[in-house]
Order: C-alpha cells, then structure tokens, then sequence
C-alpha cells in the first residue's frame, strides 16, 4: 500500500521572500526546504509519494512548484493558488495546467483563516471561482480556522459537486484544550458527502514543546467518527511541523492515534484516500 | 620546447555530458578543514579567498572533511559569491553524528562535537546531503559524489546510487558519481552505473599511474568525467623531504626514493616537483580537471604559480621512462 503524506510544503527564501517566517517563534524554520530534504525526511517515514501544497498567494510559486514535482517521483500531486477573486479563474489553471508539470495540478488553495472577513468563503466572486475550480476538475483544499467553519458550510452547500479538503481538521486549539465551538461546526461539514479533511498540522495547534498524543486523541477520534476513514487522510505539514515535532514522529503519532481502525482503515488513512481525493492513481 | 597554456587552469570546461563545467585547476578543501593538523579561520577564509582571486571556480568538499568543518568555511565563503559563478561538489557516505572526537580524528582537526558514521543507504544519502545543505548555508550542490565506499560497494549501488540518480532526475542535484582512493571500484561505478564523473584520488599521479590501466580509458570511451585529485599523494610530491606522507601515511622509503629521483630530473630541467605533479594528470585526455589542496592563501598562491609553469615535453619524456623502469 503506497504511504501517501498529503500535506507538504516546500520554500526557498532566496527564490521567493517569505514574510510570514519573520515572526520569531517562526525562526527555527527560517531556511529553504528543498526536494533534497524532503527525500531526507520521507524516506525514513517510509513515504512513497506526496501531495505539495501553496504557501504564498503567488501563482510563479504554483508554477514552479508543478514544475518540480513534474521533475519528481516523490511528488505526485500539486494544490496551488489562484486568485479565486479574479473574474479569470479558469484561465488562470488553465496557463497552469499548459505550464511544466502542469498535469500535477490537483487541487487549489487560498489562505482564508487570514482573510478578516468570517464570511469571505461565501462571497459571490470567490463562490465563482470555487465553481471555476470545479469545471476544471479540481479539488479545493480549505484552510480555515474554528470561527470560519459555518462559512466554510454554506460554500460547501452552495458548490455541492465540488470536493472540499479541510486542512489541518480546520485548526482546532488543541494547545487551549478547546473543543467546542470547533467540534459541531466540523461534524456539520462532515455530514456533507463532499467534504474530506485531513489529519496534519495538529502538532503546531497543541503545545509545541509539552504535546502528546494524547493530547491530540480527542480531535482526532471525533474526526474518526464524523468522517470515517475513507474520508481522511494523513499530512505532515512539514516542514511547519518542525515547530513541533520531527516527520517521523508525526507520522508515528498518526498511527499511534489510529490504533483503534483495522489495517484496512488505516491504510485508507495513510494513502487511499489521499490517493482517491487528489486522483493520484496507483503509484 | 615548453607547453605553454597559462591559462588552461582557469579555463571553464564541460564534466562529462552533466552540463556542470568546472575550472580545470579546482581547489579541494580538505587541508583547510584541519587535514594533518589545525587550521585557523582567518587562515581558511584567505586561502578561499585566494584561490577566487586565482581564478578558481571549482569547489570540493565532503561532510569527512573536518567533520563539517571545511563545508561550514566553504559555505560562509562562498556566501558573500555568486553562486552561479562556480561549481562545487560535495560527498555522501559518512554522516555526522554528536559524539566527542579527539584531536586528529580520522586524521582531522576539525569540529570537536561530531563523529562520522558510515551509511550508504537511500535514507543516509538523503539526511547526508539535507545536512550539508544546511551547514554550509547553500541552496545547492551541483555534484555529489559517494565517498570512500571501498568496503561498502552492495550498499552503495542498491542504496546511495539510486537515491543520487532520482536527485539527478529531479534537479536537485546536477552530476552524480563517486570519489575514492582506488581506480578498480570506480571503474566499476563507470561500468555498472551512469555516473557523470569520478573524483579518483592518489591514482593518477607521477608516483601512481594506476588510473591508466582501465579506469581513465572506459571514462574517455564512456564520456565521463574525471577529476584527478591527491597529485601530491598527500604531500610526498609537493615535498619529498625526510617528513613527507604518502597516501596520508609516513612516506616508505622507497616511494621517497622515487620521488626524489623524480624531482632530481625536474631540477635539472629547472622545473619544482611540485609543478610537474601539478600538471601530470591533465596530459591524459581523459582528465577533465585537477583538484589541488591548500591550507593558506600562500598555498594557493604557489599552486597557482606551479600551474603557471611551462612545462617541457623532454621533461615528461624523462619522467615517463622513470617511472616505467619503476614499475
């Protein structure tokens, strides 16, 4: 079964600046991650293929980033960015998609727990785009946090044959010990037939130097519940992770946290249904 | 009559089919890593220095080297240097672990915290390269090579290999191949494998023509590259005086026999030892480049003199039927 990590990032500093990594806390990951160390970090987790996804909303870093996975065996899938706002969304995947490696492309993502509008996911331009990702035949990954969940509901209802990601199970304070209003907001989402979420980034939610698996169980197992398997997948988000823990360590949480599924399940967990959602195929 | 090529070790060219080109005379940074005995800082980064004002434009190093030391001054150097500008190469099969290492560990004085571990696995190939990457603070390599696996050839071909040739693939790296003190398993490496270049070291000097047996031959045929490294077997030709070490070792007897012998016909034709040594390796067409040690800015200002040197043809001629009676 091909161990799919379906949440990664990639940067360089000298290719592009990256703001968001001024902020101190941010300093031990203030330098490029390149292909290189992602091979040093996935071959011992004992992953085989991955899914590279934004960080700017730029898209010459969704270009390149095609382009190195069209250079990748490791790489299999891409989610970029595009200017959902814009009135041009299909011919902006469109020029991605004739780029290199533009046959990677996966999914599009947008950074909306930094938009200060709660209800920016329901706006009727971003909706038309959402719908312009859906003709294309695209998955949307979507990064929200707690307060965001009931917009991310209404887009969800409104574009009902898109397929919706939640990344990082919609950032849940894990750190704080909080659970509602995060819980019924996600089992809300969970109970639409097109949504899928994914287990990563939990490790930078909770305490960063203190966690342990037990603190993310409670999250975790009500994922379980309102998903299921077949509708989860794992992620590293490495190398943010790094705040927290290193990528063998997240993946061996993962499973420490899926002790209670069958092989079958878990499987799913790790690479089918990363596999299925991002139409990775049987690599 | 004299050779005269003044500038040939400047001169930018191709290693093997890569696209990588390298500057014929490259500077190995083992000896400013602490090679024999410590090297200061300031000693380091003006030899660096140097050899950029001599033109140098290829680098080599490896993790071995002062275990992360000569990486750690290579990469600050080359910080304030378009990267562009120059090709360096590092190494993969040791990685660097915490441990407590004594002064003249593995022959280096070099970084006292770490000690070296052998893996030529896929998983230490990856961490190898993720590791220096991060120590020297540059965003590439644009070659590696596998270091020193002698005693570790299976591992080396299942594992370091493929895991070189997917970064080859992918473009995180630009030439593959592997550096060692021995010619029979690099000529394997050019038979079995589709490396771009070796690095042989020691093997392809005035004291040891080993590499021309079948080595230099299948890498000409094959079009890979070779850089010639250790011309001085580790100091004997750039000094064959009482205290000189062959191959890293106190010199024998009659090796140092020989070399004087060498450096007497040198003298008599008004040309250093050390020059001839210098130059020997490129006269084999299969030679891309040499790679020439150096722990000061003095050193690098002598190689690069010595490379200056014509050297005549009769000189080589007597040189050759030497070194044929020796065999």
């Amino acid at each position: 079964m091909t161990r799919i990590d379906a949440h990664h990032h990639l940067w360089s500093l000298s290719a592009r600046p990256q703001g968001w990594l001024d902020e101190p806390a941010l300093e031990p990951i203030r330098r490029d991650f390149g292909p290189v160390d992602l091979r040093a970090a996935t071959e011992r987790a004992g992953v085989d293929a991955t899914v590279l996804v934004q960080v700017l909303p730029d898209v010459d870093e969704t270009a390149e980033f095609l382009a190195v996975a069209g250079e990748s065996d490791l790489i299999a899938g891409v989610v970029g960015w595009v200017d959902l706002t814009a009135p041009d969304v299909a011919e902006q995947l469109d020029r991605l998609r004739r780029g290199p490696g533009g046959d990677r492309l996966r999914g599009v993502r947008h950074l909306v727990q930094s938009e200060p509008d709660p209800d920016w996911l329901v706006r009727p331009d971003v909706l038309a785009g959402l719908r312009a990702v859906r003709d294309a035949g695209l998955v949307y990954d979507v990064l929200t946090r707690p307060h965001q969940l009931s917009a991310a509901l209404q887009a969800v209802r409104a574009v009902p044959d898109l397929v919706f990601v939640v990344d990082h199970l919609s950032k849940p304070d894990i750190a704080g010990r909080v659970l509602q209003p995060w819980a019924t907001g996600l089992a809300a989402l969970a109970a639409e037939p097109n949504v899928a979420a994914k287990v990563s980034g939990l490790v930078t939610e909770a305490d960063w130097t203190r966690w342990t698996a037990a603190d993310l169980r409670p999250y975790v197992d009500l994922a379980l519940e309102e998903f299921g398997p077949d509708r989860l997948m794992v992620g590293s988000d490495w190398p943010v992770c790094l705040l927290a823990a290193d990528y063998e360590r997240v993946f061996a949480t993962a499973a420490e946290l899926l002790d209670g599924c069958s092989a079958a399940e878990r499987d799913q967990v790790f690479g089918g249904t990363a596999a299925r959602v991002y139409g990775l195929g049987d690599r | 009559m004299t050779s005269a090529a003044p500038e040939w070790s400047t001169e930018r060219v191709p290693l093997g089919r890569s696209g990588v080109t390298v500057s014929r005379l490259g500077l190995g940074t083992a000896p400013l890593a602490g090679l024999f005995s410590a090297v200061a800082e300031e000693e380091a980064a003006a030899a660096l220095e140097a050899a950029w004002a001599a033109g140098i434009r290829y680098f080599d190093t490896a993790p071995h080297y002062g275990a992360g030391l000569a990486e750690r001054r290579l990469g600050a150097f080359l910080a304030s240097r378009p990267r562009a500008e120059c090709t360096v190469s590092t190494k993969v099969g040791r990685l660097l672990v915490p441990g407590e290492a004594a002064p003249g560990d593995e022959g280096f004085h070099g970084e006292r915290g770490l000690v070296r571990v052998r893996d030529y696995s896929a998983d230490g190939v990856y961490r190898s390269l993720a590791e220096s990457l991060e120590r020297s603070g540059l965003d590439s390599f644009d070659v590696v090579l596998i270091h020193d696996p002698d005693d570790h050839w299976e591992d080396a071909v299942t594992g370091a290999y493929p895991a070189l040739e997917r970064l080859r693939a992918e473009g995180a790296v630009r030439a593959i191949g592997a550096g060692m003190n021995q010619a029979a398993m690099l000529t394997r490496f050019v038979a079995e494998t589709d490396v771009d270049c070796v690095l042989v070291a020691g093997r392809y000097s005035l004291l040891d023509r080993g590499a021309a047996d079948e080595l230099l031959p299948l890498c000409e045929k094959r079009q890979v590259g070779v850089l010639v490294g250790g011309v001085f077997n580790s100091g004997i030709l750039a000094d064959p005086t009482a205290h000189a070490t062959y191959d890293y070792a106190p010199a024998p007897d009659d090796v140092r026999r020989r070399a004087l012998a060498l450096a007497e016909r040198c003298a008599a034709h008004g040309v250093p030892l050390v020059a001839a040594a210098l130059r020997f390796p490129l006269r084999h067409p299969a030679v891309t480049g040499v790679v020439v040690g150096a722990r000061n800015a003095r050193e690098v200002a002598d190689n690069a003199a010595h490379a200056a040197t014509g050297i005549p043809e009769a000189l080589w001629a007597e040189l050759d039927a030497l070194e044929e009676r020796a065999q």
